[in-house]
């Protein structure tokens, strides 16, 4: 798969690629291509204002345990 | 819950480019990097889902990819764009656990797919879901095998119920093309699954012998 066509799937099938019938070669060309990766994380971006589902703050809160230590939160509070 | 301080540090970074956030929070600010996990989180799971269709997975891999980049942090320089950076982390990860994953026989996805398209009794017992699911992994065998514009062709028509003019769209031919592509890939299919049948390899093959012989 190629750009090209990478931006008609987007267009046309939308930016689930899970649903798109060659979706192995476009993990293929993600995995070399950042125009790809760019293209795919805008269409993403737009259909996440359009309804995504909330996201999960216990994601947020295990990140920053793990980079931050879980001493970080606390420190913030007053 | 945050803290009332907290909260107004992270009002005051919320107009901060992602370069500036990351950049204070290279040198210690954590608030900054609080914001900058908010304001990414989502769009990073929704990548890993994309390539890997697993809410779980997703979550881990938006994990695993924001602990990269702060531990990576070093290597980042701020001429580059953190986006950029960022989700190429996140998308190796995706991609290097999407290829784990597909040496294991089973995506528990595709075969449910599969298998909630072939029609089933009223009432399966175990050996029968066996049998189905057994069918299903096979009819997937054959459809990897198929050549790739015959396969793109069928998935889109059985499985994603696009309609003739839609999947001429997406392949970018004409519809005439694509009903060929669909009569050679039924064609291809039935007869792989014929000779899949008369070495006795796997099930009863519900859904293609179904679907196949019922013209869609």
């Amino acid at each position: 798969m190629d750009l090209s066509v990478f931006r008609q799937r987007l267009s046309t099938l939308g930016a689930d690629i899970g649903h798109w019938p060659d979706h192995e070669e476009a993990v293929a060309l993600l995995a070399v291509s950042d125009e790809a990766v760019a293209l795919l994380a805008a269409a993403v971006d737009e259909g996440a204002e359009a309804g995504d589902e909330p996201l999960n703050s216990a994601l947020t809160d295990a990140v920053l345990d793990a980079t931050l230590g879980r001493g970080a939160k606390s420190s913030c509070a007053p | 819950m945050l803290g009332k301080s907290e909260n107004v540090d992270k009002l005051d970074r919320q107009g901060w480019s992602d370069e500036i956030l990351f950049g204070a929070a290279r040198g210690g600010d954590e608030h900054a990097f609080r914001v900058l996990v908010d304001r990414h989180a989502r769009v990073v799971r929704r990548l890993a889902l994309g390539i890997l269709g697993d809410a779980h997975e997703a979550e881990d891999i938006a994990q695993e990819a924001f602990v990269a980049a702060w531990r990576a942090r070093e290597t980042w320089t701020p001429e580059a764009r953190f986006t950029t950076w960022l989700h190429r982390i996140a998308v190796n990860k995706a991609i290097d656990r999407y290829r784990g994953r597909r040496a294991t026989p089973e995506p528990a996805d595709v075969i449910t797919r599969l298998a909630d398209a072939a029609p089933a009794a009223p009432v399966e017992d175990q050996q029968q879901r066996l049998e189905r699911r057994e069918s299903a992994r096979s009819l997937r065998d054959c459809l990897r095998r198929l050549p790739a514009s015959q396969r793109q062709a069928l998935t889109l028509y059985y499985f994603e119920d696009l309609d003739v003019a839609r999947i001429a769209g997406v392949l970018d031919t004409t519809e005439q093309a694509v009903r060929s592509l669909l009569k050679r890939g039924k064609q291809t299919l039935r007869l792989l699954i014929q000779r899949q049948k008369s070495l006795g390899l796997h099930g009863s093959f519900g859904f293609p012998s179904t679907a196949v012989d019922a013209g869609r």
